[in-house]
Order: C-alpha cells, then structure tokens, then sequence
C-alpha cells in the first residue's frame, strides 16, 4: 500500500514537475489537461459568497405586507393519470390567504382517459374550498406542452401564473414564498427550487437528490444573488401574467422552459430597463426521478440536447450587448459546464486510454477525483447547512458523496454524447414534449 | 240566448268594441243580480303594471266562480296578464273569436242541470271541466308565495276554502302580506287528490314531485344541517392534521404558526402533504356543545308549522295532469256523486274474495319457509256515522279525505287492503313481523287524534295486529273464516 503510494507521488513529480521544469509543454499541457477542472474553483468561491450573501439578506427578512395578489396555476397534464392528484392536494395545502386557480390542462384528453377522468372528479371537491378553484381544460387533440401552457394562460386569471407539471407537489408555503417577491415591481419572474421526491427509492434517486440541491437549490441560490439566473425550469417557473403576455406566452419548440428565458433576458436589454428573475430556495417542488440509471441517462439525452439548439436559435442573442455583461459571463459559464467540459473530459479520457503508463493514468485520476470529492464535500455541506430546509435528510446522503464524481462523470459523458447525437443527429426532434405533427411545423 | 257577451270593465284602458257586446257592466255585484243565465264574460281595461287592478280582477273572477250561475261559463281577457291567464279561458276581444271560442262551453252546458250541480263543490268542478272537453287538463301552477308551492287555478277558485280572497291574494303573491291569512288553509292539489281516489278524474302526465312536510302538507321547507347530538345549528367545518412524525393528531389551527405548519408537540416543521403530514379526517365542531362529529345530522325545517323531519320522512308529493272521467262525466250530468269512501289507493284495494286468496296463500307459504313471515292488520273506525249526521255531508268528506290521506302514507306499495263491511278494512302487510305490524297498528290508532282535533270529530279508530300460526296451514282454505273470528276477537278485546 505504502509502496503503491510512494509510486503514485513519485510518478505524479515525474510527469508533472519535471516536463515543466524541461519546458516540455506540449506534453505538459497535455498532462496539465484534467486541471483545467480547477477552473471550476473560483466558480465554487463565487457560489459559495452568494449563497452567504442570500442567508444574510434572508436573516434581515421583514414580515410580509397584508397582500396578497390571486394566482393561476397552470397544470400541464399528460398520462399522469391519478399522480395529478398530489400536484392538486398540494396546491389546495398552500397556506395562502389569497386566490388561487387551478388549471388542468389535459394534453390528448381523448386517449388520456384516466387522467381526464381524475381530473374531472376533483372538480367538485376543490370548488367546495374558499379560495380555491379548480378548472379543467380538455385538448382532445395532442399538441404538446407550449400548446398547453399557452392555452391555461388563456384562461388564467391570476396576477401571477405558475407553472408546473402534472407529477410534481409543492411544499404547502411555496405560494407563499413565490409571489412575496412580486412586491418588488422589477421581480417579473421567480424560478422555483425542485428537489428530489424519491430520493430514497434507489441510490440513483439518491445521487439525482444530492445533484438537483448542487446544481439547482445551491447554486441557484447564489446566482439569484447575482441576478444572474440562467434557467426557469419548465416543470415550475412563477411569472408576472403582464409580463407573459407581453412575450405573447411560450414559443412552439422543446425545452420552452431555458427558451423563455432568453426571452425575458433579451427582453430586460432591449427595453433598457431594469427587471429581475429571482430565485427561491423556499419556494419548493418534489418531482419524481428516473429511479434505473438507464433512464436517467436516457431522461438526460433528452433534456441535455435541446442546449445547443436553443443557443442556436438564439446565436444572435448571445452578447454583452444583449445580455448585459454578469449574464453574458454567467451564460458562457454555463456553456462551458454544458458543452466544453464535457468534450474535453470526453477526449482527455480516450487519450488517457493510449497512456502505457498505467501507474500515470490512476495516479492522475486519483488526484482529479480526490479533488473533486473535496470540493464537493465541503461545497455540499457548506450549503447543505447553510440552506436546506431538510438538513436531516440531505445529511443521510452524506456518505454517498465520495462517489458523486463518478456519478458526475458518468452523466457529463452522457450529456457529450447526447450533444453530438443534437448536432448530427437533429435529436431534438425527437422531443417527447409534443407530437412529430406539431414539431415538424416548428422553425427550428 | 246563452251566447250573450257581457264586459266586466275594470279599468279605462278598454279594448273590445261595444258593438260586439251585449252590456257593459262596472261592477261584479250588479252584473251578478241582474243576468240570471249563464253567459259569456270579458274583463276589459286592465293593465298588467296595476297591482289594484290586479286583486279586483282576481276578485272579480273568483266571485264568478263562486257564483251559482258563472261557475263554468267562460271567461276572457282582453290582453294577456302573465300568471292571471292560468284563471281564465283565453285571450279574445272580437265577437266572432269569443263566439267561436267558446262555443264547445256553451254547447255542452245546455244538457247538464247547471243550478243543481251549483250546490255541491265536486260537482261545479267536474261541471266545469266536462264543459271544457276531454282534452281539457287541470295543470298545476307553481306558485311560489304559496306554501304548497302547486296550485291548481281552477280548482282553487272552485273549490270551497276558508278565507278565500284573502288565501287566493296571498297565495298568488298580490298582496305580500302574511298576517291576513288566517285559519286553516288547505291546498287545491289535496282536493284533487281526493277527486282522483274517488274515480272521478283521472291523471294524464306527471309535471313534478316534491317534497312536503309530513306534519302540515306545506312544502316551504328548508333543509338545515345541525349537530347530531345538541341538535345546534352553530358549529363549523374543523380540517385537523396528522403530523407523521409524531403521530400527534389536533385541528389546523393548533398547527398554524404565521405562514407555516408546526407541530406543537415534536416542533417539527410539516412543509409537504403525504411526506411530512396528511388530513385524517374533515370533522365539525358545535359551538354550542363542544362535541366533535364527522356528519351533521340534515333536518327539514318546515317554515310554517317549524316541525322538524328527517328529509327520509317527508311526505313525497306527484303533480299531475288531471282530466274528467266517464264517471265523472256521468255524475256532472245526473248532478249526483255517489259518495263510496275507500281508504285506499284503488290499484292496492282489492274486492275481499280475492284477499282471501292472497292471504291463503300466504298461509301456505308460511308454513313452507318458515323465514316467509307476514302480519294482518284491521282496522275499524268508530264514530264516522254519527259525524256525518252532525257536521254535514262536506266536512265528513273532508275528514274521510284527511284520513285516507294519512292512513296513505303509513302503507307501503306493496301491502293488500280490502274492506269487509261498514268501517272495517283489512291490511296484509308482506315480510312484516307481528312487532312491526304492531307499530304500525300503533300509528294509524293515534291518527284519530289528529283528525278529530282538526275537526272537532269524535273519531275513534281501533287496530289490531294478528300474526297467523302456521297450524292454520293445514286445514285448507280458511281465510274468510279467519277474518270472522279476528274480527270478533277485535271487539272482545275492546
């Protein structure tokens, strides 16, 4: 053990030091390539200060004033059948003095029987609530969930619209939290915080938990800080209804959800004004995750190759000048995470496979993985304790955390791929979001 | 001689030509005391926006009615007013409309006695609908100021009710005033219902069911949910909360701690149904008793005598179509209802010959499955003789309608009746036990309390429950023989 030990260090000097000090850079570079991972450290420094930032301004929270602004719920329903049931009792749960609706938009009613028919039979039950009422929108026809959130904002008559799936439920303050930030007259949307419902079911769910609160409940948090929030998640998103209506809703297409967004952004710099998308940790979600890996990664091809096609369809966005300069960095930032470093860790990996020098290879590994496991350590439980709302819970995953990079490795290669298959496969037309009919007619 | 048109002119707005009538009179009195025949009448002049007008008008038409000489006659308006069409026989104004109109009325009244059948308030009725044809229906009206909520506008004019004018105004919502009905009031569609039980007219089309209070036959009821066990209508909806981390069960607002749900007895925060705490249950709480219930107990609250029922024992009510039947049309033109009272609906009455054989046969099976089990009730009511010599033919009816009416509603569908002799009836009661006959037998006894005290009878109505052994089983046909011997065990045990 020792001796493997004593030859890994030894093998790192000599690979790493030594072609340095020779100014052998070529190899060096190459050598030096998984490190460029370490990019990744600021960024952390940078999250980790807004998430302290957020908990301070949290602390300093007043009481809320007396109002209470009516809320449509839009609920893009498929063949959930009776799980829209929880979405529904959840929405009724909110402790929320004011009105709210509830949409269901029942996407092919004519073939989603079952869910129609849950749908209908709760009717009766939510109008009998004060307060609360409930409205079911039949398409008999698929035609996809832009057509089903554009249809429940026709009939929407809340101040402020959310939006969600059929699957999800809320913590019974979601509302609550969501439409507190609304006071503020530059607030046009607020991106809710979805975790992981089944995180005890598999030790995939359980890894999904402990990357939905990374990648969503912490840095999210941070970015918000910033006004730097990238995506309002399709599954939940809160908006201003003046402000949807003046984006005429949600444009046809996939991944409608980081497409509104871009919208709103391009919105905020044409108009030179100054409007907010805001993030809140309180304002929660369950959702369900694939529970195999094989659906997960399946789940993930699908989501992450419409990325590149909406940053095509908004190539001509994508500049300082439209974006401001903190969302133009933060946008490329996102790039990078998305694509570049998924590439690179893609081919710096086939590479690797060509080294003869296997004491070289695991040793390199040993310390890229030894570095992330760290990071993510003290990342997640800086967070974790800072923000959670569910410490015990988030804590029980603890012990899952030193094999987190290799989940993470594992999905950034599957998103690598799922990115290829979009750029020379057009994957995105393969959408489950809406039927081929309606896709074909999309201009992109 | 009878196709006379004369104007009764209740306003100055008037509409038929003089040249197409016979007279014009101002007032009901005169023309009542000057035409001794029957003839044609037109209200003339009226204006719907006129609630004076209005009340003259009904006036007017219920003094024709109950009137000896117009009681049938036709009758019209010159314009149409609303609701008040339902006491007329049309709208006309031109001479040659009227005539036409109305010349199946006036045809028919030639041949029947008009004055004899004004003595008898079944008879002007039937009169009046025998000269209106066989087509012609009386249909009920909802009213909604009537406490009965039907009304049958013929027959409510015809008919001969206490405190007339004043009832007819208050029911028809022309005057709004509650106090000035007084005394016993009682609904045009019970009359009907007792003209129908006497074969005299016949249902043509069921128009609605309602739901009437058992106790005093109004239907202005209203359904109010109370607590179960202080009978108080003051509690409230309690949504309670079962927090799974502890298992502590209590009400919402034991939980409520500004914008959030708190356990107050593990202090955990419960954020999420299903994960962190579910509704076991929606219960109520009395305010005036303390006493928590998961159903309230609903009560039919009868708005004018205040006796409340359980919605399950009110009394249900069918609105029919009623038109005149050949015994009707027979009666009208003797100018004679033959009075048979029958306490029963006739399909359910059976002659006694054939309830001996039922009820042999139930004999027979009783003593074949033992689990078959039926009792026998009779009933002999005693006192009818000496209160129809005392108070009169009418109200004797009026209380052999009140009685059959409750005796109605206390027998099933499916039980048999026949009547044996004067004031003696027999009731098969199928899949009743001797203990249910005997309750049943219990509430029909106490239903001379009722009817005398309504009408100062002196009614006594005697009911015995028997339950025949299965030993009679064996010695044949022997039901005729049976009903002897009860019958006089009936008297023994008085």
């Amino acid at each position: 053990m020792n001796n493997l030990l004593n030859s890994i260090a030894y093998n790192l000097y000599n690979l790493t030091i030594i072609p340095l000090l020779n100014a052998d850079f070529i190899s060096g570079i190459l050598i030096l390539m998984p490190f460029v991972l370490f990019l990744e450290i600021p960024w952390i420094l940078f999250i980790l200060i807004g998430i302290i930032k957020y908990k301070l301004a949290r602390m300093k929270e007043g009481i809320r004033r007396p109002h209470f602004p009516t809320v449509s719920c839009i609920v893009t329903c498929y063949n959930e059948g009776r799980d829209i049931e929880k979405t529904v009792f959840s929405i009724l749960e909110q402790i929320y003095p004011g009105m709210i609706q509830i949409l269901l938009v029942v996407d092919g009613a004519s073939i989603n029987i079952d869910t129609m028919k849950a749908a209908k039979a709760m009717e009766s039950m939510v109008n009998g609530h004060s307060n609360r009422s409930l409205l079911v929108l039949p398409k008999w026809q698929r035609g996809g969930v832009v057509s089903s959130s554009n249809l429940g904002l026709h009939f929407a008559t809340g101040e402020i619209i959310i939006k969600m799936d059929g699957d999800s439920s809320f913590d019974n303050n979601m509302v609550e939290r969501a439409t507190r930030h609304f006071e503020d007259d530059t607030v046009v949307a607020v991106s809710g915080c979805l975790r992981v419902r089944n995180a005890d079911k598999t030790l995939c769910a359980a890894f999904q938990a402990i990357e939905y609160f990374i990648s969503i409940h912490a840095s999210k948090t941070a970015l918000s800080e910033f006004n730097m929030v990238n995506n309002i998640s399709g599954a939940f998103g809160i908006f201003r209804r003046d402000f949807l209506n003046l984006l005429e809703g949600w444009d046809a297409g996939t991944a409608e959800d980081l497409d509104i967004t871009i919208r709103i952004k391009n919105y905020f710099a044409n108009s030179r004004k100054k409007f907010r998308i805001v993030f809140d940790p309180e304002a929660i979600c369950l959702t369900d995750v694939p529970e195999s890996f094989a659906k997960f990664l399946k789940q993930r091809i699908r989501w992450e190759g419409d990325y590149p096609f909406i940053l095509f369809k908004h190539r001509y966005s994508i500049s300082p000048g439209f974006l401001g300069w903190a969302n133009f960095i933060g946008m490329l930032m996102s790039i990078f995470t998305n694509m570049v470093i998924p590439g690179l860790v893609f081919i710096y990996t086939i590479w690797l496979l060509f080294q003869n020098r296997i004491e070289f290879v695991i040793a390199l590994l040993l310390v890229v993985y030894l570095f992330y496991a760290l990071m993510l350590f003290v990342f997640y439980g800086i967070s974790v304790l800072l923000l959670s709302e569910r410490k015990d819970s988030d804590l029980s995953r603890l012990h899952l955390l030193p094999l987190m990079p290799l989940f993470l490795f594992i999905a950034k290669v599957n998103s690598f791929v799922a990115i290829l298959w979009e750029l020379f496969g057009k994957g995105h037309r393969d959408s489950s979001m809406a039927p081929w009919w309606v896709l074909k007619k999309n201009k992109f | 001689m009878r196709n006379k048109i004369y104007r009764l002119a209740l306003g100055s707005e008037l509409i038929a030509l003089p040249d197409d009538l016979d007279g014009s009179y101002n007032s009901v009195d005169t023309m009542l005391e000057e035409i001794k025949v029957p003839s044609i009448i037109v209200i003339d002049g009226l204006r719907l926006e006129d609630d004076n007008i209005l009340s003259e008008t009904f006036e007017a038409i219920y003094q024709f009615r109950r009137s000896s000489v117009f009681y049938a006659a036709p009758i019209y308006f010159t314009k149409s007013m609303g609701n008040m069409n339902a006491f007329v026989d049309g709208i006309e104004s031109k001479r040659a409309d009227i005539l036409s109109s109305a010349s199946e009325i006036l045809s028919k009244m030639e041949n029947i006695p008009i004055e004899k059948n004004a003595a008898n308030d079944d008879l002007r009725l039937l009169t009046f609908l025998f000269c209106r044809g066989d087509g012609h229906a009386l249909s009920p009206l909802a009213v909604a100021a009537s406490p009965w909520i039907y009304e049958y506008p013929a027959a409510f004019l015809i008919g001969n009710f206490a405190d007339k004018t004043i009832q007819t105004a208050f029911h028809f919502g022309v005057f709004e005033d509650e106090t000035l009905v007084k005394g016993m009031m009682k609904s045009s569609a019970d009359w009907l219902v007792s003209l129908c039980s006497q074969g005299l007219i016949g249902t043509m089309g069921l128009v609605d069911r309602i739901r009437i209070c058992a106790h005093c036959h109004t239907g202005n009821l209203n359904y109010i949910d109370s607590c179960p066990i202080c009978k108080s209508i003051d509690f409230e909806k309690k949504r309670m909360i079962h927090c799974f981390t502890c298992g502590h069960v209590a009400p919402e607002e034991n939980f409520k701690n500004g914008m959030m749900f708190i356990c107050p007895r593990c202090n955990s925060a419960l954020r999420h149904i299903g994960s962190d705490y579910d509704r076991p249950v929606e219960s109520y709480l009395c305010n005036s008793c303390g006493e928590r219930f998961i159903d309230p107990e609903v009560k039919a609250d009868c708005l004018k005598c205040r006796h409340k029922s359980a919605p399950e024992d009110l009394v249900i009510r069918q609105l029919y179509n009623y038109v005149i039947t050949t015994k009707g049309k027979r009666a009208v033109q003797l100018g004679i209802v033959d009075f048979e009272f029958s306490l029963f609906d006739d399909n359910r009455n059976v002659v006694p010959l054939y309830f001996y054989q039922i009820l042999d046969w139930l004999v027979q099976m009783k003593a074949r499955y033992t689990d078959e089990d039926f009792s026998l009730l009779c009933i002999k009511i005693v006192g009818l003789e000496a209160f129809e010599s005392t108070a009169g033919m009418t109200k004797f009816k009026n209380l052999i309608d009140e009685l059959a009416m409750r005796i109605r509603e206390l027998v099933r569908l499916t039980d048999i009746t026949t009547s044996t002799g004067a004031n003696t009836f027999w009731v098969i009661l199928p899949r009743t036990n001797q203990k249910g006959g005997e309750i049943l037998a219990s509430r029909v006894e106490k239903l001379a309390d009722i009817v005398s005290l309504k009408d100062g009878a002196n009614i006594k109505i005697q009911v015995k429950c028997f339950s025949i052994p299965t030993e009679y089983a064996k010695r044949g046909p022997v039901a005729e023989m049976l009903l002897g011997e009860y019958e006089a065990a009936l008297w023994d045990v008085r």
